[in-house]
């Protein structure tokens, strides 16, 4: 009997021994990110601490449909475009009218590319696509390579797609405004090619423009591209035609409003903007 | 009744103090988070704190140089602000500014104040990021809505930034200082326009003469502000009519376009003293002083033609020329008038009846009442005295009689058409009335010389003579030849 006491307590002094030892530590090391050491990445980095938001723009082909074209921008663009295009075009006029608009619903990707996306073959072939939004999270821009402050109409073109497809990130966030899918429902171009539709025709069936016809999404977001590249007088004029366009006006217009944007009042900033740019 | 009474006056009292009650607007609550409000507070009194305020370098984005506000912050968010701006470059003070946002703080001057007007106006901000750099105790804003990324440093005032702010004041005073100074001077250049254009004068001609350039005026007209002008570019040149602009700067009259003649434009004129060289009223003006290029001329009524009148033949002979040459001479050539208003001036026939009134009472055998007239004969023997001969009636209404009285011609070189004229020998028939006879002429042919100047009468040719003392004399002169009739002068 004493020698199962001696037995079990050498035993026990054994295992206390053994499970008090202790493992090699895990040596930590800080994760350090490695800051940017030219304008261009310094641009980006400050957008993307400001705004939650990656300005992309080296090369991924997997950004566009396998049956597209697109060239990457050209890197000498990129910073002048971030300044002066997606700053002062882009988030100004929103951040202006809204704290923190845009650091609550900047994209959070924005992918760059030199030229248009082009088509050539399936579904959409010979179509060229000047932006893309995919759900809330991305904004495709084109067009880069064109960066011509003294272009007033690539000028133009560039911020009315930008915030066409912020219209599309909007619409993803909240949704269309309530009753806007049913004002010109059974009017939409179905099954027809919209480009077949004249512009007095979509007007009259309540669209901004033609393409505006292929879907409520669309039909949302060409509103806004509309406004935001038409002084308000003509506007006003315009939606006064018929119904469709006053009703549609004044849900979009309602819709920017309660968030704190006034669309006229952007549409007058950004040209007074464009008035003044200098390369 | 009396309880029934007080219940009623309570109630009355009430719904007119109800009545009185103004209805305010409850704004919606800053977006601010608890995490930025607490840093706001921690800014606040890091702001207030500075004994000697704040100095803000900021350069709005559509401005041209860096701009500089002097902030005294005060408790229950209240800034004083000064600056280096014109129109708030005057302390402006209780300005409202509160603090914002959910991520970063960001500082807004609310209300009209100078950050707001640069907002307005040169695309500038109120409302900046707010960052603070602990260990130099400063601060740098950026403006909140992302137009761009350029920080802007808020640091303590002290002696040497106040002074950059100070300079600029200083800058937009002397400015101002200026502009009233230019402004004093414009509205003195308009009123001397004013009353150039008031000017009425019966003297011959309306000139603008600066150094070698001289033009006759047409039209100065201040509604369209335009001045037509006649000139010659040299002498023998054809004349040139032109229409210019013309703008009132605190200097003078800006010509658009300037004239050029030869080598020189023209194109400011400095106004000067208003000129009264009226002989009858000296309190008359009759045009003004200007100075353009640095030469003195005059611009307003004149005794003087503004260019020499030639040919338009031969732009080298000019009126005088061609009364003077020997040809005309040789061909017979004389000048007469006719006994009608029309051949004299006013003054002149102002003294035609006075002279008239003479010769009837005092000279024997001579008649002047339909009949006193100027006579100017070339002799074709040129050994011969040129002269005039005043011609009235005998005394007996019967036939003509003549006054000779010689003279010596000759051109003035230089000078635009200009003759002068001696009196030399008077016929026997003048002699006892000598003195009559030099006070009538002497105002035509004044020691000055006379002005040789052609007009038009129908289709016909006619010189007038106009005296270069006091052009309001002048007689108009037919010449003797049909064919010289033809001639034109300009």
């Amino acid at each position: 009997m004493k020698m199962y006491k001696v037995i079990f307590f050498s035993v026990s002094l054994f295992l206390l021994a053994v499970s008090c030892s202790k493992e090699e530590p895990i040596s930590y090391e800080p994760y350090e990110t490695d800051l940017p050491d030219n304008p261009t990445d310094q641009a980006i980095y400050d957008l993307r601490q400001e705004y939650q938001t990656k300005i992309i723009y080296r090369y991924d082909r997997r950004y566009v449909s396998t049956s597209a074209f697109a060239v990457p921008p050209r890197y000498d663009l990129v910073l002048p475009y971030i300044e002066n295009v997606l700053r002062k075009l882009f988030i100004a006029p929103y951040d202006r009218q809204k704290t923190d608009f845009m650091r609550e619903h900047m994209p959070i990707e924005m992918i760059m590319f030199g030229t248009s996306i082009n088509y050539v073959e399936g579904g959409e072939s010979n179509f060229s696509a000047s932006g893309l939004a995919y759900g809330l999270s991305r904004v495709i821009i084109t067009g880069v390579n064109a960066y011509d402050l003294n272009n007033p109409s690539w000028l133009r073109g560039q911020y009315a797609t930008l915030h066409h497809e912020f219209a599309h990130v909007l619409d993803k966030i909240y949704g269309r405004p309530t009753g806007f899918d049913n004002v010109s429902k059974g009017l939409y171009a179905g099954g027809t090619a919209y480009g077949a539709f004249s512009q007095a025709e979509a007007r009259s069936r309540g669209f901004w423009r033609n393409y505006g016809m292929l879907n409520e999404s669309e039909d949302f977001a060409t509103w806004i591209d509309g406004i935001v590249t038409t002084p308000k007088e003509e506007v006003l004029q315009i939606v006064s035609a018929n119904n469709y366009l006053s009703q549609k006006y004044q849900l979009v217009y309602n819709f920017y409003l309660e968030k704190g944007i006034d669309l006229h009042e952007l549409q007058a900033y950004l040209q007074n903007i464009l008035d003044n740019l200098e390369d | 009744m009396m309880r029934h009474l007080s219940w009623i006056l309570f109630a009355a009292v009430m719904l007119v103090w109800m009545a009185c009650e103004k209805t305010t607007t409850h704004l919606p609550p800053r977006e601010i988070s608890p995490e930025v409000d607490e840093i706001a507070k921690k800014y606040t009194d890091v702001l207030v704190q500075s004994p000697q305020g704040w100095v803000l370098a900021y350069k709005p984005d559509q401005y041209e140089e860096t701009i500089y506000f002097h902030l005294i912050f005060k408790n229950g968010g209240k800034v004083d602000v000064l600056a280096g701006y014109r129109g708030y470059h005057t302390l402006q003070t209780d300005i409202t500014y509160y603090f914002e946002g959910n991520y970063t703080p960001i500082i807004v001057f609310s209300g009209e104040n100078v950050f707001s007007e640069l907002a307005d106006s040169h695309n500038g901000a109120y409302k900046f990021k707010i960052y603070y750099k602990e260990s130099p105790g400063t601060f740098e804003v950026v403006r909140s809505d992302g137009f761009d990324d350029k920080r802007f440093e808020l640091t303590p005032a002290n002696e040497s930034n106040l002074a950059l702010l100070n300079a600029q004041i200083d800058d937009i005073l002397a400015q101002i200082a200026y502009e009233e100074e230019q402004e004093r001077l414009a509205a003195e250049v308009r009123a001397k326009i004013k009353a150039f254009v008031e000017i009425e004068s019966d003297f011959y001609f309306y000139n603008l003469t600066v150094d070698d350039f001289s033009a006759a005026i047409n039209s100065f007209d201040t509604v369209a502000r335009e001045i037509s002008l006649t000139y010659k570019e040299t002498p023998t040149s054809a004349p040139a009519t032109t229409t210019v602009g013309y703008t009132l700067t605190p200097e003078g009259i800006v010509l658009d376009p300037a004239l050029a003649y030869g080598t020189v434009s023209l194109e400011l004129l400095e106004l000067g003293e208003l000129l009264y060289e009226d002989p009858d009223d000296p309190n008359k003006a009759t045009a003004i002083e200007v100075v353009s290029n640095g030469n003195v001329g005059t611009m307003g009524y004149a005794h003087v033609a503004p260019y020499p009148y030639t040919l338009t033949s031969d732009r080298s002979v000019s009126t005088v020329d061609w009364l003077l040459d020997p040809n005309q001479q040789n061909a017979g050539l004389f000048l007469y008038t006719a006994d009608a208003d029309q051949h004299y001036s006013a003054f002149v026939n102002a003294d035609r009846i006075e002279f008239k009134d003479y010769i009837n009472a005092e000279v024997n055998d001579a008649l002047a009442t339909n009949r006193l007239v100027n006579q100017i004969y070339f002799p074709a023997n040129q050994a011969s005295s040129r002269n005039i001969q005043i011609s009235t009636r005998n005394g007996n209404d019967s036939g003509n009689k003549f006054f000779l009285y010689n003279f010596d011609l000759n051109k003035i070189i230089n000078e635009a058409s200009a003759l002068n004229v001696t009196l030399t020998t008077a016929a026997s028939t003048i002699t006892p009335h000598i003195d009559a006879f030099n006070a009538y002429l002497d105002p035509q042919f004044p020691a000055e010389g006379v002005t040789v100047a052609p007009v038009i009468v129908g289709t016909t040719l006619r010189f007038r003579l106009i005296s270069r003392k006091d052009s309001r004399y002048w007689v108009e002169y037919i010449l003797n030849r049909a064919a010289d009739r033809s001639n034109r002068f300009d």
